[in-house]
């Protein structure tokens, strides 16, 4: 698409507002992420990245500025249609993954297909192209809470790409992993990247925004954008 | 009287959802006054979150002061057993001024709630809120109906007095006595069944004719006007000839009783298909002006007309099935008198 991906103008964000405990995680942040590109949040905690992230992400909604997502103002659209734009292009991994234990590979992957309508056997044909990606076909099966910490890591990226998202968001991937687990991560994003996909991931660690493969940092601190 | 279940029932549930009104439409000026869409400042994202609710809890608010409607019908039945004379609801009715006004406003009150119900539905469809600034100021006309049928409600409730002798259903709807009731009970057929179906051929002639984009605006306000004039003509329809052959008697023209369980909740099907197919056609009505209006606007405004036309054309079809639904319901006592009998009972 012409122009960049992801476009955020002087979004601020303030949580509990009105409140005595109101706290502004992000303010007048504006950046622009253009297609295919890899890049990276760095910022100590608390800075305000996972907010960005989450607003990118159409997880909340700002408290003034303007959204843009594949060319679309999702800051101003109502929720519904905010879900609708978020399941179509945007795919997210999270922190502490957040899939769920008791249920098998194949389930958590699938997941994110069931509000879309798509039915069991097309499901399971991406699930499966997948799980082949990720070499994960021989886990299809197993509990979550059966999987080492990469396999899950490997989970959550593909749970992320069943939609076939344009854009991918992780937040802090590899605060839980080891350095082999680590470039593992940074492999598979390489791919990704190379194949088309948009990737935007918060880190605080250098092994990822060091990496030669990313191709633009923002630094945020205490809320503002410092330097990009 | 006010301390009886169905009264106390009512008021309070009166009370409940004009409170909840109030609230609705104290945040609908808000809303009305500070709107603007294309800003991304605090108050407008903050006006947008509250838009979500209130147009939440009014759905709620106005779907349940429509269900009032059905509600008091029955409360008026089951009140007909304490009130001397009165045999059915139209005895609590009439037993003082305010019930046939009372009636009559709950169900004017009750398709202006369902228009209003499906506006704020199409808005809903839409990305970019295109009639909020419209709805919400429906909204704030439709307030004063509510207000005055609650306190019409209030002096019909306190009115009521059970030593009092009221009039049955029997000599409210008699040619012989004076009033609107009486006036339609005496409709000549010759007269009422013409008229009817006259605008019915109306309502279908002005759907399926093709017309200009200038007539068909002016086409979908005539069948608003056309789809009022088809309620009101079927229920003197109702009351003049349906009830004759549905009690198989000249005098009895209560459009109430045959709603009761000795009529197997005849009536109640009769109205459901009237009530769904008036609201249903003035909603393709208005939908139509809607569309034809977004027409005009490019980007959203054609999104708008789009969604409008494909409402439009749900709510012609509901409207079609359920008018054809009550005209064969309406009729079908008369058809089996008559294959009974081969004679008719009306003399007019």
């Amino acid at each position: 698409m012409a122009g960049p991906v992801v476009e955020t103008i002087n979004v601020t964000k303030t949580y509990n507002h009105g409140k005595p405990n109101h706290v502004t995680a992000l303010r007048d942040a504006s950046l622009q992420i253009d297609e295919a590109s890899l890049t990276v949040l760095k910022g100590p905690s608390g800075s305000g990245k996972t907010t960005l992230l989450s607003l990118i992400g159409c997880q909340t909604k700002p408290t003034r500025g303007k959204v843009t997502i594949m060319g679309k103002t999702v800051s101003k659209l109502p929720e519904k249609f905010m879900n609708l734009h978020k399941r179509k292009h945007i795919g997210f991994i999270f922190q502490h993954f957040q899939l769920i234990g008791g249920m098998s590979v194949l389930d958590n992957i699938v997941l994110p297909l069931i509000p879309e309508g798509i039915s069991p056997k097309e499901r399971n044909r991406r699930a499966d192209r997948l799980l082949e990606q990720f070499d994960l076909t021989h886990r299809r099966q197993f509990k979550i809470s059966n999987l080492s910490g990469g396999e899950q890591q490997r989970v959550a990226i593909a749970r992320a790409l069943i939609n076939n998202a344009d854009i991918l968001l992780a937040d802090e991937p590899s605060a839980h992993l080891d350095s082999g687990l680590t470039s593992d991560l940074l492999d598979y994003v390489r791919h990704l990247k190379q194949s088309g996909h948009t990737i935007l991931i918060t880190s605080h660690d250098p092994a990822v925004y060091q990496n030669p493969i990313v191709d633009r940092i923002f630094e945020i601190k205490d809320g503002r954008i410092a330097s990009s | 009287m006010i301390l009886h279940p169905w009264i106390l029932g009512l008021i309070v549930g009166h009370s409940a959802l004009l409170l909840i009104f109030s609230l609705g439409v104290i945040n609908a000026w808000q809303i009305f006054r500070g709107w603007d869409y294309n800003s991304s400042e605090e108050k407008q994202f903050l006006l947008e979150k509250k838009t979500y609710l209130i147009s939440t809890v009014m759905n709620f608010t106005l779907f349940t002061q429509i269900l009032m409607l059905f509600l008091f019908e029955m409360a008026a039945d089951e009140l007909a057993n304490i009130l001397p004379g009165a045999m059915c609801a139209v005895g609590t009715l009439s037993s003082n001024s305010y019930g046939f006004p009372l009636l009559n406003l709950k169900i004017i009150s009750g398709f202006v709630c369902f228009l209003w119900l499906m506006f704020n539905f199409l808005d809903n469809q839409m990305e970019t809120y295109p009639l909020v600034q419209k709805k919400y100021l429906v909204l704030m006309l439709i307030y004063p109906l509510a207000v005055t049928e609650t306190i019409l409600l209030f002096m019909f409730a306190s009115d009521l007095d059970p030593s009092v002798i009221t009039s049955c259903c029997g000599s409210v709807y008699n040619e012989g006595t004076e009033g609107l009731g009486a006036s339609m009970a005496g409709a000549s057929a010759g007269f009422i069944l013409p008229l009817f179906f006259s605008i019915v051929t109306l309502l279908l002639l002005n759907r399926f004719v093709p017309r200009n984009a200038a007539m068909r605006q002016l086409g979908n306000i005539f069948e608003v006007l056309l789809w009022i004039a088809f309620f009101i003509t079927a229920i003197a329809v109702i009351i003049s000839f349906v009830s004759t052959y549905v009690y198989e008697m000249l005098s009895h023209k209560c459009p109430f009783c045959f709603m009761g369980a000795e009529y197997h909740h005849y009536g109640v099907l009769l109205y459901l298909f009237l009530f769904i197919a008036t609201a249903a056609g003035m909603t393709g009505g208005l939908m139509g002006r809607v569309k034809g209006k977004g027409l005009r606007v490019k980007g959203e405004g054609e999104a708008l007309a789009e969604k409008a036309g494909l409402f439009q054309k749900k709510m012609n079809a509901v409207s079609l099935w359920t008018m054809l639904a009550f005209v064969v319901t309406g009729f079908l006592p008369f058809v089996i008198y008559y294959m009974k009998t081969g004679a008719l009972i009306s003399h007019q």
